[in-house]
């Protein structure tokens, strides 16, 4: 990677200034919530650069993020957790060359995002890049991640990709969303994951921390299809060991839990395909991901309050992964003669679930006028069809967006979050919002 | 007799027609850029910058500004196949065709005004009048879903380009009305060089420019791939 950074900083440092092209945009949002939360939701202002350098067949690409956070949904009593306020992430960073050697042979190489799937979000089989979680209010972010992809194509649009990329774990703003929404099943009532815990990453001797994943995409009889291939691993740590142990002798009832989080491996078959019926867009999306065994050891020593015997250790493995799970997506899109523009999704399995699936359905319907338009989005959610009634979850948002100038954007909107206990939708009832964004584009 | 006037009226109205979509459709290969200048009902001017290549039905775009959109790329293979390439999501998108009569980039001309145009195949026409120098054809959609209900073309009998057009919406009323007022000669070709695009309703202008023609640069067909859009 620094070799990387030097390569671009000579080729930048060494080009006309017109072959250069900077721009990016700058995005300032302020999320008021309905009440005041237990957990603090900070969101961040951010300013995203980008400078890239194009010949004839190759480009040359860098960019940054700047996140400013803000505190607004942030307790006096929370502040001390967020010293730092600004962060600047180095976001792509690559080399991209068209007929690399051979003809048809495109490489890059470097920090890079890899879109896969043609669903319009939540992809099954978009599995490259790691999440980027510190927006909670868009889980459709994703990291760059270093990578190295070589594309043939050939003749008829038919392409072949195959990638080789470092381990990157998703970017968690702060763990307490993590803690919320993810593993608070694997851990013992009582206690709660912390950043501080233990996290354990795969080797990175001889690539055994390397993702492998390749696809073959083309187009038949009118329809776009790919299927692909991926062995890697989770990007969310999984809980693999717990110890409980009472703090000291002198007070026995004070536990403490020292927790180890890692990645398990797992492989990916995938298969995707878009198109069209009678003039409505058409999409699908599905993926077997098939994890490798893995298991969560947990010791507990507890006090007895018998002196003969005042701890008692009980150990137990919990299998969390063994069996392979099945994602999928279908959506479809339409216009109508009045520019009414509606979106439908529905996604059997959410980026966070990896055994007992729910199903989500997306939907969005845009109203377009010159240069404003409205939007009503939303998610209905249903984790048991045998007992609808007690295991619906919904959320809804109204949004208005404006373009009074040329690159400039304004959105300012409401969304709303309930359900039934237990259900996703209704854990993220605290964030109830309405919320005010202004975008620039330079 | 005034049967057969009808249908003498239809065949000559077709046949124009027909003449029409060769000279629309102009050279097989071209490349170009376009200026759109968008005027709304107070006169206030956005302005959007595209490079365009094409080769018979098929069409590249690249969005060169404003900010907001550039780096975006619209590739056209055929009526029903469609893509558009964001660079912010990195990825490319299949975009049905029900999003032909949208509008093109906020302006007054739609998806398919900027694709594949053909005329003899969306509508049939009769021939109203014949004048000195023009042709008045009306154009009736053959299909249902058209958002027009009928189309009134005025066809320049030396070029055979519509020198302008008038689009009415399904209630019948004056929808938009098409001129294209400056046309240039390149090659054997008639190019129109400056349309000006005028919706009605809502009191909006499009003004598209259209420079830097070159029709006899090797545009490969290899250029309307997946893989040129990203690039």
């Amino acid at each position: 990677m620094k070799c990387l950074v030097i390569f671009l900083l000579f080729i930048f440092l060494n080009v006309n200034a017109e072959d250069l092209d900077i721009g990016g945009n700058l995005v300032l949002n302020r999320y008021f919530l309905f009440k005041d939360s237990i957990i603090p939701y900070p969101t961040f202002d951010e300013v995203y650069t980008e400078i890239s350098l194009s010949g004839s067949n190759y480009k040359v690409f860098t960019s940054f993020k700047l996140r400013v956070w803000n505190r607004e949904n942030v307790s006096f009593s929370q502040l001390s957790t967020f010293p730092v306020e600004t962060y600047l992430y180095p976001w792509e960073l690559y080399v991209k060359i068209d007929d690399f050697f051979i003809e048809n042979l495109d490489l890059k190489a470097g920090k890079q995002r890899i879109a896969w799937g043609s669903a319009d979000k939540l992809n099954p089989t978009d599995n490259i890049n790691p999440f980027d979680m510190q927006d909670i209010f868009d889980i459709n972010k994703r990291l760059p991640v270093d990578a190295l992809k070589t594309t043939y194509y050939l003749p008829f649009d038919i392409s072949f990709s195959a990638i080789l990329s470092k381990f990157t774990p998703s970017l968690f703003g702060w763990d307490t969303f993590f803690i919320a929404q993810y593993s608070s099943d694997s851990i013992p009532e009582g206690f709660s994951l912390s950043k501080y815990d233990t996290i354990i990453y795969p080797e990175k001797k001889n690539f055994k921390d390397a993702s492998f994943a390749f696809k073959l995409s083309g187009t038949v009889f009118n329809w776009d299809m790919s299927v692909s291939y991926l062995k890697g691993f989770y990007t969310f740590p999984f809980v693999d060991s717990i110890n409980i142990y009472p703090q000291d002798t002198i007070t026995p009832f004070d536990l403490n839990m020292d927790t180890y989080l890692s990645f398990p491996e797992y492989q990916c078959i995938g298969y995707d395909f878009a198109g069209e019926i009678f003039t409505i867009g058409l999409w699908a999306e599905a993926a077997i991901l098939i994890p490798q065994e893995f298991t969560m050891r947990s010791k507990k020593t507890l006090p007895t309050g018998n002196p003969q015997m005042p701890f008692l250790t009980e150990e137990r493995d919990t299998t969390i992964l063994n069996t392979s799970y099945f994602r999928y997506t279908i959506g479809s899109d339409y216009t109508f003669k009045s520019n009414t523009y509606i979106n439908i999704q529905w996604n059997h399995g959410f980026f966070y679930e990896n055994s007992d699936l729910n199903d989500y359905m997306f939907f969005y319907v845009e109203q377009t006028f010159r240069s404003y338009k409205i939007t009503l989005k939303g998610g209905i959610e249903i984790d048991d069809f045998a007992e609808v009634n007690n295991s619906y979850g919904f959320t809804t948002a109204f949004e208005f967006n404006i373009k009074p100038y040329d690159n400039i954007e304004f959105l300012s909107g409401i969304s709303y979050f309930n359900g039934k206990e237990g259900t996703f939708f209704r854990r993220m009832k605290d964030v109830d919002n309405i919320y005010i964004v202004l975008k620039g584009y330079f | 007799m005034y049967i057969l006037l009808m249908f003498l009226s239809g065949i000559a109205g077709n046949t124009i027609l027909k003449n029409v979509d060769i000279a629309v459709k102009g050279p097989k290969k071209a490349y170009s850029k376009v200026k759109m200048v968008l005027i709304n009902n107070r006169g206030y001017k956005k302005i959007r910058e595209i490079e365009m290549w094409s080769s018979g039905n098929r069409r590249l775009m690249k969005f060169k500004s404003p900010k907001e959109v550039k780096g975006v790329g619209f590739l056209v293979l055929s009526d029903i196949e469609m893509y558009i390439y964001m660079p912010a999501y990195g990825k490319i998108r299949r975009i049905a065709s029900h999003t032909k009569n949208q509008s093109f980039m906020g302006s007054d001309f739609s998806y398919n005004d900027m694709g594949n145009i053909n005329y003899a195949d969306d509508y049939n026409a009769k021939l109203i009048k014949e004048g000195k120098t023009y042709y008045k054809l009306k154009l009736i959609p053959k299909q249902r879903e058209s958002q027009y209900s009928k189309v009134v073309m005025y066809v320049n009998k030396e070029t055979f380009l519509p020198d302008s057009s008038r689009f009415f919406d399904k209630k019948g009323n004056l929808y938009k009305i098409m001129k294209n007022k400056k046309v240039k000669k390149i090659g054997a070709f008639w190019i129109p060089v400056y349309i000006t695009m005028r919706n009605v309703k809502k009191n909006h202008t499009t003004v598209m420019s259209i420079y830097d023609i070159d029709i006899n640069l090797d545009i490969k067909n290899s250029l309307f791939t997946k893989r040129q859009l990203k690039r």
